[in-house]
């Protein structure tokens, strides 16, 4: 189906080419991916990782046309050096940033074939809307082959593969701990995604927050009340929280149960959301390819990172989700609005994810900035219209709450976390 | 039509009886090469349909039930002798059928009052409420529909063929969602009483909701009623029957479970929801067992029968579930292995449960042993009738299970891909999904029903096909009776989509086996006798049945019991009626059926006989000591494990320690917990001793222990074998440890006197074995920590004035390979006067070295037995054959277990780093019943494993036929090491004129893994018998635990065959997993110390 929306776009591309621009070319790259992503059921850690690298290798690339744009080897951790071929080969660095793009991607996604598909439409383009001659084609694709094997080799290291070997987590005995969560009591999602090499940050550590409120199953306590506000919210949500939580729920895969017949529902991550939400601003905005793939670029390894440090400390503090929580001391039988997913509670990924994400989309497209989300219309839920990037974390933040699948006061440690790595990023990159 | 057209008459007949004649002469033809012949509805004219038209408001999602579908009841209502049939449709009307012989049946139903215009029927049960001598029927109602349309039926037979619905009188219209009824006289007060099975309509989504067991749900929970002057009283919370909304009952029996002549209950629950077995407490109460009668149930319980299936005098039971028999299926329907999600529902009280049909055997002292790997009959599809009954007549109880779901539900792809496509697809379009559509494209497979066929082993032959009983359907409720009064019984199933199959059974025409159709005549309100049991004895044959219509599934049978006989020509019988008046009469000759009135009983309260038993539990009074098991799940670190290796221990070790003659005892421990010495005392009991050498030494699991005198002072010193697989390899924590005695039974750690040995251990086995008069040590390497299936070195170390040498590499050099080794033996195997050594182990066959003096040259092949490659646990040796020389028992995996293992068809177990990343995936396949090895391992186990492999098997059904070859096609599958296993068979090995002949140990030794094996004369009748003992409890949780055992018994006869001895009537019963057993004498009395893993130490006493 990813192909089908992509065919789709291209015939209407063909007969309006005006509006044709490379940008929208690199834009349908990161929805490609994201649809892939959704279909081949990445957990927003593992898509995390893939954005990255995939729109490192297409800004590495895209910049080597346009020398205003820095290298990020000051600001990512040992990046490799991409540099233009030394022979004077005639190369189209926008196009060519498109194949890394995707010649990245291949090797991340299970569905290889869909990224096949796509290449050969870019090819197609290239030469059918860019008028760029079959050799200048192959030359970019070559260079962006080249470069992606060497993001590709790079990544290897990021600990990944080795965090496969690891063992599967062992829940922890000691009370207050988390423990699998109804209706699925899905194993522990990524228990060492906190060990994987950061791209910017020095440490998953760097920028830590911690919870004030220790474990306690007193009436009295504050453990004992914000778990009895989360209960509180949700009985009932008005219709709009309802909505508020639907629209970024973002669990790529959330399962129904009727009888014996069980089906998955999917949605994109929360990374893949706010990617989405850069789209509508770069569109918006009619934003040039190199700065826009920077864009895509810096949000992609902060928000990398971001999931690195909310991952990290998730599995150091093991706080027990609020239906654990709720069903033991409070109402047995209470379930959330939304689905739980399946790591511990503090601190809330979606608010480090948001507010990482807005924090650098405000630094591209300024405080006042208003735009419809309609990246939910995929999912069939009504698009959302936002006069700031803030306001649409804060949105997010507050989802899940109304979820039932947080208590408060991870949403603002969150929150902290995620506008802390997204500002050191920024700070980071333009530093050098 | 040309051999019609030439008969002048036959141009009279109308077109559709000449169709009949066709289909009549090809089906006799056919009916004389199997056992049953599925008779054509234009013959029987029975056209039930249970027909489902699914539309906008009834469909599966808007009622989850919609394919449970119906049942059938089968009773002669116009007492012509001739059994007629009642089907209950769901979405059609219910009918009823009269036989009219030649099984040519008479629908009635609209004379009879039955047309069925509105409601939803279920569960069907023939029963005479009234007892006037005519059978009345209740139907059990569900569905989609209102209260007002699920009041469930009572027809209250006229005597002409006319049915009146009396429910409401009696007070059974109850309107809950109802599977099924069972009628029974609870409270032997002579009338009958029922109980009403029923399910909820909405799924539960939380474990936590255990406490909603304890709520009643008037529509969901289960009921019981008792009939008082045929009216029914609700007395469901009084009697202590859960009733609760998270109920969703399937199947229901009833019968005399404990043997003390009053009816307990057994009902099934789908889904989270514990089985419930009620036992009568005989004041018109019940108490729930179930957790305490069974080891594990089945997870999604379907329905159930209950009947002594091996003819030992107590009713056994039979629980079917949902897993498919063949490869592909299994693949397609398992997710990931959850250990986390399992030990939460454990935690929470849902027990253990596990996706396979359950086979219970009763054991007669209230625990059961759960084999139905063992026998064969585990895996049958989507089930809902299981029927055990004597369809060829020959003495063995066989069994017939229909399956069958409309809807290939169980399809992990569409659970992870093909609905969210679609969703994105439709959204994409600005449209929603249409679920229902989606629902509704779902392939459905029909399957076809099973046939076993049961022998004495209780090993159960699959004869579907070869009986003629494999056509495919989605079949529901099903019955078995003799519909033709031929002897032998036909079958009758009420099918989804399909005409209702009628099977004529010929089996009396192929064969000549006898049989005995009994037919009994209660007194006061239960003039069918149900509840009364009938015991046939005749050859050393004991048969028993009891009178229970209501079983399988949403069905009832005839009242009228059925045994097949063999070749009996005669038989006794023993009749106990419900109200446990009893008659017997001798020498009734078969194929016949009688009818026998209780009014010729008499009340004889049978005085239970408290027969002496060999075997005295005297655990609280002698020895007390508790093994805890270090909590670490193997799995989490090796997934492709195919059992925990790091439940090892304890070790048990016996020696006079202080030179009193009394013996004493070492018990170790698990890491971070104590191993203990106990003095054994004047007065029976071992005392704990301190010793602080050993109390230190507490970072060590305590696998194996040995008494023997070390430095030749005169007094026993101790070593202990660590072992295990939670510490990583070379860890100080696998160090073996010498404790030398200091004479009074003080121990100091000897750390010089034997060589650093940081392996994971098994075994130490001492011995002289070269004569020069000090002890020699064999230490039994098991396994490299986290490199399954790896192992370290065996080694011999030789006695060299106290100090111990490694000299394995100069005499006995195949030992640092020598496997995976559990347990070892030095004995004379060729009685050359020199010790040999004999190793068993994983994954390896029986090894045997022949001592030559100086060193040890293997001679396994010479002993014939090379191709015994197994899950060997443990070995013992004597001479079980009074022949003079040595024999053998050797205690393996047991059958009792999804994974099957032959000569022929071994289980491989690739060791091999597939996606070099530097540890061992280890592939296990084995072979399927297409007769091709595939992977185990499901498909999210095996790609989690190796991550390379998601790109090409993104879909469960690319996995689906996968073999080790087309896994990994650039290999060549023929170098990558592999190790194999050929038997899981505990065995006896006779030892003939140098060579070990190979006899399987009986059937119940099967049943588990036996981890420990005592050989002495037990029971004093001069021949040497066997005990034998073992399970494993932590498991991957897909294949279920093994715990069928409960210790085992087997008399020896001196001649080398053995005779299992029950556990009731032995009186040997051991709970938990038993890893040692020491045999000790004090004071002249022989007591029996078992060795558990995560329990108490167990003591039983001889008493003989």
């Amino acid at each position: 189906m990813a192909n089908k929306k992509i065919i789709g776009l291209c015939l209407l591309l063909l007969l309006f080419q005006s509006v044709q621009t490379q940008t929208t070319l690199l834009n349908n790259a990161v929805s490609t991916l994201t649809n892939i992503i959704v279909h081949d059921v990445f957990t927003p850690p593992a898509s995390s990782r893939i954005y990255a690298y995939t729109t490192v290798a297409a800004y590495s690339v895209i910049r080597l046309g346009d020398t205003s744009y820095a290298s990020l080897n000051k600001t990512i951790h040992n990046f490799p050096e991409i540099n233009p071929p030394e022979n004077n080969t005639q190369i189209n660095y926008p196009l060519a940033g498109i194949f890394a793009f995707y010649y990245t991607a291949k090797s991340f996604v299970y569905s290889e074939a869909d990224i096949d598909n796509a290449l050969a439409e870019l090819r197609l383009n290239a030469s059918a809307n860019f008028q760029l001659l079959s050799e200048e084609i192959e030359n970019s694709e070559n260079f962006g082959k080249l470069v992606a094997e060497k993001i590709i080799a790079w990544s290897a290291l990021d600990g990944y593969a080795e965090s496969r070997t690891f063992p599967r987590y062992t829940l922890m005995e000691k009370e207050g701990s988390w423990v699998p969560t109804p209706p699925d009591y899905s194993d522990a999602m990524e228990p060492y995604w906190g060990k994987l090499r950061t791209f910017v940050l020095d440490s998953a550590f760097q920028f830590r927050v911690q919870s004030n409120i220790p474990f306690s199953t007193d009436t009295k306590s504050a453990f004992y009340k914000q778990a009895f506000e989360v209960y509180q919210i949700a009985s009932p949500l008005s219709t709009e929280q309802q909505l508020i939580a639907r629209f970024w729920d973002d669990n790529p895969f959330a399962t129904n149960t009727i009888g014996h017949l069980q089906f998955a529902e999917k949605k994109i991550s929360p990374v893949g959301h706010w990617l989405d939400i850069t789209r509508e601003a770069i569109e918006i905005t009619e934003t040039e390819i190199v700065k826009a793939s920077l864009i895509y670029a810096l949000l992609s390894i902060s928000n990398a990172d971001a999931i690195i440090s909310a991952w990290a400390e998730k599995y150091r503090s093991n706080v027990l989700r609020p239906v654990t929580y709720i069903n033991l001391y409070i109402d047995a039988g209470w379930l959330p609005f939304l689905q739980t997913p399946a790591f511990p509670e503090h601190t809330s990924g979606h608010s480090t994810t948001s507010a990482c994400s807005a924090t650098i989309l405000t630094y591209y497209f300024g405080n006042n900035f208003t735009f419809t989300d309609a990246s939910e219309t995929d999912f069939d839920l009504p698009s959302r219209t936002f006069s700031s990037f803030i306001e649409a974390a804060n949105e997010a933040t507050n989802s899940r709450f109304y979820g039932g699948i947080h208590y408060k006061e991870s949403l603002s440690s969150g929150f902290e976390q995620g506008e802390k790595i997204a500002n050191y990023v920024l700070e980071e990159f333009y530093r050098h | 039509m040309n051999i019609f057209t030439k008969l002048p008459f036959i141009k009279t007949l109308n077109f559709h009886l000449t169709l009949c004649l066709c289909v009549a002469s090809v089906l006799s033809v056919h009916a004389q090469n199997t056992y049953f012949t599925l008779k054509s509805p234009l013959l029987t004219q029975v056209t039930f349909n249970n027909q489902l038209i699914e539309n906008e408001t009834i469909n599966v999602l808007a009622y989850q039930y919609l394919y449970n579908g119906g049942g059938v009841a089968v009773g002669d209502l116009n007492n012509d002798g001739l059994p007629d049939l009642f089907f209950s449709g769901n979405m059609v009307s219910d009918k009823l059928y009269i036989n009219k012989g030649n099984l040519i049946f008479n629908d009635i139903t609209q004379q009879a009052g039955l047309t069925k215009t509105t409601g939803w029927s279920c569960g069907v049960t023939m029963v005479d409420i009234n007892s006037d001598g005519l059978l009345d029927i209740y139907v059990c109602r569900t569905g989609p529909f209102s209260t007002a349309n699920r009041c469930n039926k009572l027809y209250i037979n006229n005597g002409d063929l006319t049915f009146t619905d009396k429910a409401k009188e009696y007070g059974l219209n109850d309107s809950a969602f109802s599977t099924q009824a069972a009628f029974f006289d609870m409270d032997m007060d002579g009338d009958l009483d029922m109980f009403l099975l029923n399910h909820a309509v909405t799924q539960t989504r939380g474990f936590s909701l255990q406490e909603i067991r304890n709520q009643r749900d008037i529509y969901a929970g289960n009921k019981l009623f008792r009939n008082e002057n045929n009216h029914f009283i609700d007395i469901s919370a009084e009697a202590g029957i859960y009733g609760s909304p998270i109920n969703f009952g399937l199947g229901i029996v009833i019968g005399d479970i404990n043997n003390d002549n009053y009816p307990d209950i057994f009902v099934t629950n789908d889904y989270n929801e514990t089985d419930f077995l009620y036992l009568n407490n005989t004041n018109g109460t019940f108490t729930e067992t179930l957790q305490t009668a069974f080891g594990h149930t089945s997870n999604f319980s379907m329905g159930c029968d209950l009947a002594d299936i091996n003819n030992d005098g107590l009713l056994d039971l039979f629980v079917v579930d949902m897993l498919p028999e063949d490869n592909y299926r299994q693949k397609i329907l398992q997710g990931p292995t959850r250990y986390d999600k399992y030990q939460i529902a454990v935690d929470y009280g849902y027990g253990h449960q596990v996706m396979h049909n359950t086979l219970q055997i009763n054991n007669g002292n209230g625990s059961f042993s759960e084999i139905a790997n063992s026998a064969g009959i585990a895996a049958t599809d989507w089930s809902w009738a299981p029927l055990i009954a004597d369809f060829d007549n020959d003495g063995f109880q066989d069994i017939y299970i229909t399956n069958g779901y409309r809807r290939d539900f169980t399809d992990m792809d569409f659970m992870k891909y093909t609905y969210a496509d679609e969703e994105k697809i439709a959204f994409t379009q600005g449209k929603k999904i249409n679920t229902l559509a989606l629902v509704e494209k779902m392939p459905s497979v029909k399957v076809s029903n099973y046939m076993y066929s049961g022998n004495k082993n209780l090993v159960f032959e699959n004869k579907t096909s070869s009986w003629g009983l494999n056509k495919p359907s989605f079949s529901n409720g099903a019955i078995y009776a003799d519909l033709d009064n031929d002897g032998d019984l036909d079958i009758v199933i009420n099918n989804i989509n399909d005409t209702a199959f009628i099977y004529e059974n010929n089996s009396n025409t192929f064969n000549n086996n006898h049989f005995l159709e009994i037919q009994l005549i209660g007194e006061k309100q239960n003039i069918n006798a149900i509840g009364s049991r009938v015991i046939i004895s005749a050859k050393g044959k004991t048969l028993t049945r009891e009178v229970m219509p209501t079983r399988g599934y949403a069905s009832s049978t005839e009242a009228i019991l059925h045994f097949g006989l063999g070749d009996v020509d005669a038989v006794d019988l023993e009749i106990i009626f419900s109200d446990k008046k009893s008659l017997t009469l001798n020498n009734i000759p078969t194929n016949q059926r009688i009818i026998i009135a209780e009014n010729q009983a008499q009340i004889t309260d049978k005085a239970s006989q408290n027969k002496k038993q060999l075997f005295k539990d005297e655990s609280n009074t002698v020895l007390l000591y508790k093994h805890k098991k270090e909590n670490y799940i193997d799995f989490k670190r090796e997934p492709l494990l195919p059992y925990k290796l790091s439940d090892c221990g304890p070790a048990l070790a016996k020696g006079d320690i202080n030179g009193d003659k009394i013996f004493d005892i070492y018990i170790g421990a698990s890491k971070n917990n104590k191993g203990q010495l106990f003095l054994g005392d004047e007065a029976e009991i071992f005392i704990p001793l301190n010793c602080s050498a050993i109390s230190n030494d507490s970072i060590f699991n305590d696998v194996d222990a040995q008494f023997f005198d070390a430095d030749n002072d005169g007094d026993l010193d101790l070593f202990v074998v660590s072992g295990g697989n939670t510490s990583p390899e070379n860890s100080e924590n696998y160090q073996d440890r010498l404790y030398i005695n200091d004479g009074t039974g003080q121990f100091v750690h000897s750390v010089n006197n034997i060589p650093q040995n940081k392996n994971s251990n098994a075994c130490i086995k001492t011995c002289d074995f070269d004569g020069d008069g000090d002890e020699d040590i064999f230490i039994g390497g098991k396994l490299i920590p986290r490199k399954f299936p790896l192992s370290p070195p065996s080694l011999i170390l030789e006695n060299q004035g106290g100090f111990f040498t490694d000299v394995t590499e100069k005499i006995c050099q195949p030992l640092l390979t020598a496997g995976m080794i559990n347990d070892a033996l030095w004995v004379d195997v060729n009685q050359d006067n020199k010790p040999d050594l004999i190793l068993v182990g994983d994954w390896m066959p029986i090894r045997i070295f022949i001592n030559k003096g100086n060193r040890f040259e293997e001679a396994t092949e010479q002993y014939t037995l090379a191709n015994t490659s197994g899950w060997w646990n443990t070995i013992a040796a004597a001479d079980m054959d009074n022949d003079g020389d040595l024999d053998l028992v050797v205690g393996n995996r047991g059958t009792n277990n999804q994974i099957r293992a032959s000569i022929e068809k071994p289980v491989l177990l690739y060791n091999y780093d597939f996606d070099s990343n530097g540890s061992i995936d280890p592939i296990l396949t084995y072979f399927y019943n297409d007769n091709i090895a595939h992977p185990y391992a499901s498909h999210d186990d095996l790609l989690d494993q190796i991550p390379m492999l998601k790109k090409k098997f993104i879909f469960y059904k690319d996995y689906g036929n996968a073999t080790i070859q087309t896994l990994f096609p650039e290999l060549n599958i023929n170098q990558i090491p592999t190790l194999k296993t050929e038997i899981f068979e505990s065995v006896y090995l006779e030892q003939q004129n140098g060579k070990f002949i190979l006899h399987q140990l009986p059937r119940q030794a099967q049943w588990f893994n036996i981890n420990s094996i005592l050989l002495n004369d037990f029971n004093g009748d001069g021949n040497l018998d066997i005990i034998a003992a073992g399970n494993n409890y932590d498991i991957r949780p897909e294949l279920g635990r093994i715990d069928a055992g409960y210790g085992l018994f087997l008399s020896g006869d001196g001649k080398g065959n053995f005779n299992t001895i029950s556990s009731s009537e032995s009186g040997l019963y051991i709970l938990g997993e038993t890893k040692n057993i020491q045999l000790i004498e004090m004071k002249g009395k022989k007591y029996i110390i078992i060795a558990k893993y995560n329990g108490y130490v167990q003591t039983l006493l001889i008493n003989n």
